[in-house]
């Protein structure tokens, strides 16, 4: 999506996103854990800078927070490469469906507006629940989860992934969108 | 000397820290520093505000060094406060 192609810039936000997000996620695993369902977090803090990233970088950012988020369930957990996989691409997908309702909508990631501020919390929402959708279906059609847990990993991904997103990313969004769209790499131009 | 330089310190740190360990007094004045540096840096950036902009202007690069920062140091505050939550909830022990 960005409109540079590809270069050291792209390497840098997606390492930069990456670097940021891999103790985040690490740490949002090891303090809000979910019984029962793997690598699951009830407030997943690094998801408010890989969906920031994203609005502002397009695909880089998203691919930042799916490299972290792919590391910190495998290597660091040893939790088995279809965990991994399944998390790291819901990770990659949440923010880019975030950002293509963004797009759809035209609001501004500035968010100067009211409606900017709804379509930011909707985007979110609707994201997560994505992303919940996605892990937990796959979770349960390859039997590492039951049905009973799909329901609650589904819940656990739509309120701790909307809660962690808006809390860090609204204010982020506010104070660095006016820096960075001077960013040649800035998508909305 | 050795021996009475660990004793020393030993002492210096039940007299400073009054039950406090000296690994919590370590980690509890490196997070002060940590938040004091973010805040100061946060109040710093918004009475230069315009010279930012200026050298943005001139130097691209400076403008994802100051993201960057700025992103790095809330991922701080952030580790910092989980931390000390899960002190305060029980869950790890200094």
């Amino acid at each position: 999506m960005a409109k540079e192609g590809f270069g050291i810039k792209q390497i840098a936000v997606t390492a930069v996103t990456a670097g940021l997000c891999l103790p985040l996620a690490l740490f949002a695993i090891i303090l809000v854990p979910i019984p029962g369902l793997p690598a699951a977090s009830g407030f997943w803090i690094p998801a408010g800078f890989y969906f920031v990233m994203t609005l502002w970088f397009g695909v880089w950012g998203a691919l930042g927070g799916h490299i972290a988020t792919t590391i910190a369930m495998g290597y660091f957990f040893g939790y088995t490469l279809h965990i991994w996989v399944d998390g790291g691409l819901g990770d990659f997908i949440a923010p880019l469906v975030a950002l293509v309702i963004f797009k759809a909508l035209k609001a501004n990631p500035e968010l100067k507006t009211q409606r900017d501020y709804v379509v930011w919390v909707v985007s979110v929402m609707i994201a997560s629940l994505v992303c919940g959708l996605w892990v937990q279906t796959v979770h349960l059609l390859f039997g590492v989860i039951t049905w009973p847990f799909w329901w609650i990993g589904v819940l656990t991904y739509f309120i701790g992934d909307t809660m962690a997103i808006v809390t860090v990313g609204t204010p982020l969004l506010k104070a660095l969108t006016a820096y960075v769209k001077q960013s040649p790499m800035y998508i909305w131009k | 000397m050795t021996v009475s330089f660990i004793k020393y310190s030993f002492d210096l740190q039940t007299e400073i820290n009054m039950g406090l360990s000296y690994t919590a007094f370590y980690v509890y004045t490196f997070f002060a520093l940590t938040l004091v540096t973010v805040a100061l840096d946060f109040l710093g950036v918004k009475k230069i505000k315009k010279e930012i902009d200026d050298v943005v202007a001139k130097d691209q690069a400076y403008l994802y060094m100051f993201l960057f920062k700025v992103l790095a140091e809330v991922a701080l505050v952030w580790l910092v406060i989980a931390f000390i939550g899960q002190v305060l909830m029980g869950w790890i022990s200094l």
